[in-house]
């Protein structure tokens, strides 16, 4: 709220790249009760070209200058995993309430520090996994809750994906590690929310195939409570695969951020985008028609609802943050990299 | 009234137990692989199985009255042996041996009132023919209770086909489904015919008021026999897509002709000997007016409810 009777939020972003310019930077700037008031960013041509398609007055090269000149009540810290510790406390000091995106940083020390800053400072935060945003994942969550899936005996994720296009993910300074530091937090906080309680790690690899500096390739498995937990990622060249099986007493469902398949209580489910074909003949043949993903334009939607509500039970607040940093830190813990 | 009731977790156990009223103490009689997390929250379970006369005694120890819905049925997907393996001694050991335990046990206790659930085909005014091995053990079950010279009064209740919410067993998904996911339905997407469709809420009422009135007799819970292209076009209503539900002229001489060709020149994607040209559904005789003096919800209801519920649990 500012000196001028504005009951606007001021609304900053630090680091605008890709998941600020799709999240964040649309969802602040066309919101009625947000000014986007100020951006951040060390690339001079980004943070102009940035500030012009998003109509941003203000602009800092340094994320701390802005925090410490505007007087931010929302920021979102869009930068690397390196760096967020730092951001986030300074922002914390400040009062500003904190959309942190994930990795929430690199290591549990950091994490802990950034959950204790916000603690203190009695802020509302929130970090970036999107999976409790996405509608079959949601879905999921739903018929798991109706004892519908009965007793979960197994879960299986594989997830690849193209090399991140910004280098700072090859650096582990900045990136905490390779590909589980890049995937494994959305995988992990949707097992959290699945399970309801934290795993031991049965087993870990880990393998540099084809990046020099940090894993490209890892397989891990998970005991929640007696339900075994299979996760392979790979940053493949060219290509994107999301799959999940998860395997009941009462079914099994395919899924993955587009399509849920399978069947519950011996009955066909086959969705996508949490809808219904408009054709579906036997099974063999479906046609969807629309239909899209945004859940990033809901996740920052989120946020900014409970920001207006005073509310600090945000999906993912900080605690959730550490919860998952923690089972990545031991995840690297246990695989030497080979 | 302390009252047991078996199959508790079934589709009508589970919502008569949430419907159960103050003044009466439902006790859930479970097996170890019964579903218990589909009872409510409040509601006593006492280990037990039909099969075992003595944990039945047992469980009837300071109880008032019974209701036994409790039996094999292929269609309800709760029994250990899978649909197609489900043998005959098994129907018989469940659902008339079982049934026969229940009510010795009753007599041998201090239950004074005993509600028998029955099925539709085994009202004494339904004419039916080849009848299932679970409908004929049902029936036999239900025999028992006029045969036998109990000490307790008891009812005879026959629902028709129930619908309505916490269906966790997706018996009645299929079609529900089918109306969502095709934006034109039309036979045999929809199988014409007739149904009887009646609100699980009414078949738990008149559960509970022929427990406190047992009158030695067979009473129908039903709604009316509605042509089943009303049923589709509820169902396509409640469809977000603005699905259409189309009836082809001349369909019960045209659709078996259409379906032969088809499988004679070996175009069908589907198995079309499988296909039901023509269903009637727990139709009763239109005379048949006896019902509990219960709230009757609307065969509309039921129908709603029960989309609603799929929807609320994301399976819609």
């Amino acid at each position: 709220m500012d000196l001028f009777g504005s009951d606007k939020l001021r609304a900053g972003v630090i680091g605008v790249g890709s998941v600020a310019t799709t999240a964040h930077l649309p969802t602040y700037a066309n919101h009625p009760d947000i000014e986007l008031a100020a951006i951040a960013d060390l690339d001079g041509q980004c943070r102009a070209t940035i500030a012009d398609d998003f109509g941003v007055g203000t602009t800092y090269e340094s994320g701390e200058e802005m925090l410490a000149t505007e007087d931010l009540d929302i920021v979102s810290i869009c930068t690397p995993a390196g760096t967020h510790r730092d951001l986030f406390v300074a922002a914390a000091q400040t009062g500003c309430h904190v959309y942190c995106e994930k990795p929430m940083t690199t290591d549990v020390e950091g994490a802990e520090a950034m959950t204790e800053a916000a603690r203190e400072a009695n802020i509302i935060t929130q970090i970036g996994y999107t999976r409790a945003y996405v509608e079959n994942y949601r879905r999921v969550f739903s018929l798991v809750e109706n004892h519908l899936l009965g007793d979960l005996k197994r879960l299986e994720t594989h997830r690849v994906r193209s090399p991140p296009a910004s280098g700072w993910n090859f650096d582990p300074e900045l990136s905490g590690g390779g590909v589980v530091a890049d995937q494994l937090g959305h995988i992990v906080d949707f097992y959290l929310r699945l399970f309801g309680t934290t795993p031991d790690i049965n087993d870990v690899t880990l393998e540099r195939l084809d990046v020099p500096t940090v894993e490209d390739y890892a397989q891990i498995e998970f005991d929640f409570d007696g339900t075994t937990v299979e996760t392979t990622l790979h940053w493949t060249p060219n290509a994107q695969h999301h799959q999940n099986v998860l395997f009941g007493t009462g079914g099994l469902l395919e899924f993955n951020m587009d399509s849920l398949t399978g069947h519950v209580q011996g009955e066909t489910v086959a969705q996508k985008y949490g809808k219904q074909p408009f054709v579906d003949i036997k099974g063999e043949f479906r046609a969807w028609w629309g239909g899209s993903n945004d859940f990033h334009d809901k996740r920052v939607l989120d946020f900014v609802d409970h920001v207006l509500k005073d509310d600090h039970d945000t999906i993912a607040p900080v605690q959730r943050g550490l919860d998952v940093t923690r089972v990545i830190a031991e995840v690297y813990e246990r695989g030497d990299v080979q | 009234m302390r009252v047991l009731v078996t199959g508790g977790t079934g589709y009508i156990g589970v919502n008569l137990l949430q419907r159960f009223p103050d003044k009466h103490t439902p006790v859930a009689l479970v097996r170890e692989s019964s579903r218990t997390e589909l009872l409510p929250d409040h509601v006593e379970t006492v280990r037990g199985d039909v099969t075992e006369f003595k944990s039945l005694k047992d469980a009837m120890t300071d109880v008032d009255g019974v209701i036994h819905m409790a039996a094999v049925n292929p269609g309800s997907r709760n029994s250990p042996e899978i649909t197609s393996s489900v043998s005959a001694s098994v129907f018989k050991s469940v659902n008339v041996d079982g049934t026969q335990n229940v009510f010795d046990a009753a007599a041998e206790t201090d239950v004074n009132s005993v509600v028998y659930l029955g099925t539709t085909k085994t009202h004494p005014a339904v004419e039916a023919e080849d009848l299932s091995m679970y409908v004929q053990t049902k029936g036999e079950g239900g025999d028992l209770l006029k045969s036998g010279d109990y000490p307790f009064d008891y009812a005879i209740v026959h629902p028709t086909y129930v619908m309505g919410q916490r269906d966790y067993r997706l018996k009645r998904y299929e079609a529900f489904r089918l109306a969502a996911a095709n934006a034109l339905l039309t036979p045999p997407m929809y199988t014409p015919g007739r149904i009887n469709i009646v609100h699980v809420d009414t078949v738990a009422d008149s559960l509970l008021y022929y427990l406190e009135k047992p009158t030695n007799n067979h009473h129908m819970v039903s709604g009316p026999n509605v042509n089943r292209k009303r049923f589709a076009k509820l169902l396509t209503s409640l469809s977000s897509q603005r699905t259409v539900a189309f009836e082809i002229p001349f369909q019960k001489t045209l659709l078996p002709l259409a379906v032969k060709a088809i499988d004679t020149i070996g175009i069908a994607n589907v198995d079309t000997s499988r296909l039901v040209l023509n269903s009637e559904t727990g139709m009763v005789p239109q005379v048949h007016e006896e019902r509990a003096p219960v709230t009757q919800k609307s065969w509309q209801t039921a129908v709603r409810d029960t989309w609603n519920w799929y929807e609320d649990v994301k399976l819609l």
